[in-house]
């Protein structure tokens, strides 16, 4: 429903969110143990599986070793969480013999080799708050390059009269580690910021027009470390629990009221804390998986958001013909058969009291439940030529939303119901509007046609250009599992 | 007195001003005699309210009741005229069209489905006629005639009909010379040509068609001048190059010389405005697109409607559809102003709540003698007509037709030289005709 976009005018949120309209904390990234794994070979296989690094000449005193390139290759890494709750990324890194010349003036060149076996590439990132304020990827220390099982061959007793081995064999470490940490740690940030976007904490006012009415929407999201809040600001916000890594964030938004809206306060359910382990998703992970889960409570936030913001009082004029079949009207209500004819089939809501949202297993994989009382559906079709309101449809509504297998975090109408209704049809007065299946599937075309493609949650960003490959439910907490994307800064 | 269908209709023709707001708020005279059970609580409420509201008793006057109905000198109310009484005023189904004929008359024509015919009814002061313009009912044998039609009437009060004959999709045009119809095929549009939509004006006296073409698609143009001639409007050009599909809705209006036509392009959902003179036609996106930097505004133009105001100067309304909104333009000082009618906005009762009814779905435009617009509007949301009628301040004050008991469908409107309007629209049945009913407007208490 474009909850959040659509031309919309941003500028910075100048005054805090009301502790009200905050839901603390309303989301999480989560990490698990087998996911942690994707990181490191995403890194890899961004950073490169075989690099050169180049080496300059070394000036050993009357004694220069020349310049060269070493071929290296990076093997799978291994990704930990160190006890401070960084991201240790592990790399194997090898290389062939390299040939090396040490040239002496005015004598022939001399050559020697130099292999590692066995060396490694240590890569230590926090996601952590920065002294600005803000939260990045940083890293903790240098990156480490350590040869375990390297040796230099001088056969031909090369560096014999200089004694410089140990100068050559650093040399070649640090061209190695130069060369390695210049891709990978740009790559290994780059990941992480995939999985867990630092650009999601922001603080602004969204201008938007809903219906013809301008609507300020105001977003204040934070990122917050889970279990006891630490003093150090640069420590960590990341947390390992044995079972998965996991970020919270809370989730503040404020809307101004439509007129098509009532004005009520915001629900202010509490978000019940992360499970001791993650579900076990339903599709092996293959690139970068993470989960992004939302608690009922910011769901229902940003349900009674999107609401108070008019995004539900929502109608299309055309289109809805397409989901329902060609006899539709007559169908669900008889003495429509004489009336409505051919043609184009629109459909407009008014929703009434604020919706309630929970969270349901639909089959293997989760959705989420709106109940939308009090609630108006209108329906129109051209009756002797001319667009008319043919049936009204006054209930309360249930309308079963699932994650689509798309990208961004969308949403996709499983299912939508109406009782208690009342139904009438202003081209037919005194005509009695009976209930039954034919109705119920009007009603489902309908919704569909209305809020088709549109059910995103706020910032599609939370996802970027991630794809949902399944869902879980954790007691009131929706898990999406997300693969791939593109960090958004 | 209706039993069966609409009830009784009661008008004022002098309707004060507290009249008039009580009739915007649809507390209307009518509603009062005409709800079929009313509750006592409701009565007496009513009345109340009626009784501060209104000044003068509501007393109609002749020749200013509804179709099919007189004024009863005794009672003060409109009864149906018992010799056009219910099933003999023919019902309608489709499109029609109201014209002016000399002083206040003025007359309706559409299909009647009944007789398969083009029926033709004229409104005097005191009484209603019907005849058969074509189709069985006029004796012709050729099955349906004038399910598809448009009327109008020169300046002079000579009425001019064209129609479809459906057996063949063939187009006929007829006026009246004197008393007598003058009727000839427009032999230069070929049978099966002639789509769902028909438009007819007059440009220097002559009559010119213009369809929907459902051969060669977009509109065709016939025109009557020593003969008929066919042509195709040029559609706009569009950026980038998507197509054009014109035709569904179509408007045109004449003044003298001058010629304007309207429609709407399905592909880019824009209202297309057309003008013909010497050098042919030209035509050009005026709603739907950014003139400047082409984006698109919206699914704009379906229905449209054309008026000229006294000065000859075109009017324009059409519907904003995928906002649900009534828009009118005219030309003020050399400059193009417009204005929302309408946006079918509704307080929910005992909540601050705004709600907005589906508007606009049909519509007609007028200039009233005063030179100010009327606006006949389609309330969809609950089958009722609304006229919003231009103020002094130039926005837009909305009266609400009285409610018949019935779904009320397809407005139409023609301004009158004494100032009112007369409102017309089809009191549809649950088989899709309707019966045509009239409500005659008048607006006072506004210095012009």
């Amino acid at each position: 429903m474009c909850a959040l976009g659509c031309g919309a005018e941003v500028s910075p949120l100048t005054t805090p969110i009301p502790a009200d309209r905050v839901v603390a904390p309303g989301l999480w990234f989560v990490l698990t143990n087998i996911d942690l794994q994707h990181l490191p070979a995403a890194v890899r296989l961004a950073a490169g599986k075989k690099l050169e690094a180049s080496l300059a000449p070394i000036d050993l005193g009357g004694l220069k070793i020349s310049a060269t390139t070493l071929p290296l290759t990076v093997g799978e890494g291994a990704a930990t969480i160190t006890k401070s709750q960084d991201v240790a990324l592990v790399f194997p890194v090898s290389t062939s013999p390299v040939p090396l010349a040490a040239v002496a003036p005015g004598q022939a060149a001399c050559a020697l080799s130099w292999q590692a076996k066995s060396a490694s590439l240590v890569l230590t990132l926090r996601f952590g708050r920065l002294s600005s304020g803000g939260v990045d990827i940083v890293l903790t220390e240098s990156p480490k390059f350590t040869v375990e099982s390297g040796a230099l061959t001088d056969s031909n007793q090369c560096l014999a009269k200089s004694g410089s081995a140990t100068t050559v064999t650093a040399h070649l470490a640090n061209a190695a580690k130069s060369a390695l940490s210049a891709s990978y740690v740009k790559a290994a940030r780059t990941a992480l910021k995939t999985v867990i976007p630092p650009a999601l904490e922001t603080s602004v006012a969204v201008s938007l027009d809903v219906e013809g009415q301008p609507i300020t929407a105001e977003i204040q999201t934070k990122y917050r470390k889970l279990g006891p809040i630490s003093t150090k600001s640069a420590d960590s916000l990341l947390v390992h629990n044995g079972s998965f890594a996991a970020i919270g964030m809370d989730l503040g938004v404020d809307v101004s009221r439509h007129s098509c809206a009532l004005d009520t306060p915001p629900p202010q359910l509490v978000a019940q804390p992360l499970p001791v382990k993650a579900p076990q998703p339903v599709a092996a992970g293959k690139v970068l998986r993470r989960a992004l889960v939302l608690d009922r409570a910011a769901l229902s936030h940003l349900a009674w958001s999107a609401a108070r913001g008019g995004v539900l009082c929502r109608g299309v004029a055309s289109g809805v013909e397409k989901r329902l079949p060609a006899n539709w009207a007559a169908n669900a209500v008889p003495a429509l058969s004489h009336l409505v004819d051919a043609g184009d089939v629109g459909a407009r809501f008014w929703p009434g009291k604020p919706p309630t949202v929970r969270v349901i297993s639909i089959g293997s994989q989760a959705g989420v439940e709106w109940h939308l009382p009090e609630a108006v559906l209108e329906m129109t079709a051209p009756v002797a030529g001319v667009e008319m309101v043919v049936l009204r449809v006054e209930g309360n509504f249930r309308l079963v939303i699932r994650p689509e297998t798309a990208l961004g975090v969308a949403f996709k109408i499983v299912s939508a119901t109406v009782d208690s209704a009342v139904l009438s049809s202003p081209v037919l007065p005194s005509a009695a509007v009976g209930d039954g299946p034919a109705l119920q599937k009007a009603v489902e075309g309908a919704l569909q046609g209305i809020f088709s493609g549109a059910l995103t949650l706020p910032g599609g960003a939370l996802a970027g250009s991630a794809v949902i490959v399944g869902s879980s439910r954790v007691a009131d907490q929706l898990w999406l599992w997300l693969e791939g994307g593109a960090t958004t800064r | 007195m209706a039993h069966h269908n609409t009830g009784r209709h009661v008008t004022t023709r002098r309707a004060d001003t507290a009249c008039e707001l009580a009739t915007a708020w649809g507390l209307t005279h009518d509603r009062l005699v005409t709800d079929r059970r009313p509750s006592f609580a409701f009565l007496l409420s009513l009345g109340w309210v009626l009784s501060l509201a209104c000044s003068e008793p509501p007393r109609c006057e002749e020749g200013l009741c509804p179709a099919g109905m007189s004024c009863v000198a005794a009672t003060g109310l409109c009864e149906e005229d018992q010799t056009l009484a219910g099933a003999a005023l023919p019902l309608l189904r489709g499109d029609y069209s109201v014209v002016s004929l000399s002083g206040l008359r003025y007359a309706t024509v559409g299909y009647a489905p009944a007789q398969k015919s083009l029926v033709w009814t004229e409104h005097g002061p005191d009484h209603i006629t019907t005849s058969y313009l074509a189709g069985p009912a006029a004796g012709g044998d050729q099955g349906a005639v004038g399910v598809l039609s448009a009327a109008l009437s020169s300046p002079t009060g000579v009425p001019h009909v064209v129609w479809m004959r459906s057996s063949d999709r063939t187009l006929w045009y007829s006026f009246r010379d004197k008393d007598k119809w003058v009727t000839e095929a427009i032999d230069k549009v070929p049978p099966h040509r002639v789509g769902m939509h028909l438009a007819l004006g007059l440009q220097s006296g002559q009559p010119v068609v213009a369809f929907a073409d459902a051969i060669d698609g977009g509109i065709s143009i016939a025109r009557r001048s020593q003969g008929w001639s066919l042509s195709s409007l040029p559609a706009p050009p569009t950026q980038p190059d998507t197509g054009v599909s014109m035709g569904r809705g179509l408007a045109m209006s004449g003044r003298g010389g001058a010629l304007a036509l309207a429609t709407y392009d399905a592909v880019g959902g824009d209202l297309i405005l057309a003008s013909h003179a010497a050098s042919g036609w030209q035509s050009a996106r005026f709603a739907g697109v950014d003139s400047t930097t082409g984006a698109d505004l919206g699914d704009v133009g379906t229905p449209c409607s054309l008026a000229r105001d006294v000065g000859g100067e075109l009017i324009v309304a059409w519907r904003h559809r995928s906002a649900n909104e009534v828009w009118v333009a005219r030309s003020s000082g050399g400059e193009i102003v417009r204005r929302r009618v309408s946006a079918g906005n509704y307080q929910l009762p005992g909540r601050n709540v705004t709600r907005r009814r589906v508007v606009g779905t049909a519509l007609d435009v007028v200039v009233r003698s005063d030179g100010r617009i009327a606006v006949a509007l389609q309330d969809a949301s609950r089958a009722r007509i609304v006229v919003a009628v231009e103020t002094v301040s130039g926005d837009f004050k909305r009266y609400e037709v009285p409610a018949t008991g019935s779904p009320q469908i397809r407005p139409k409107l023609l301004a009158r030289v004494d100032g009112s309007v007369v409102v017309s629209w089809l009191d549809l049945r649950s088989d899709g005709a309707g019966r045509l009913a009239t409500w005659i407007l008048n607006i006072t208490g506004e210095t012009p």
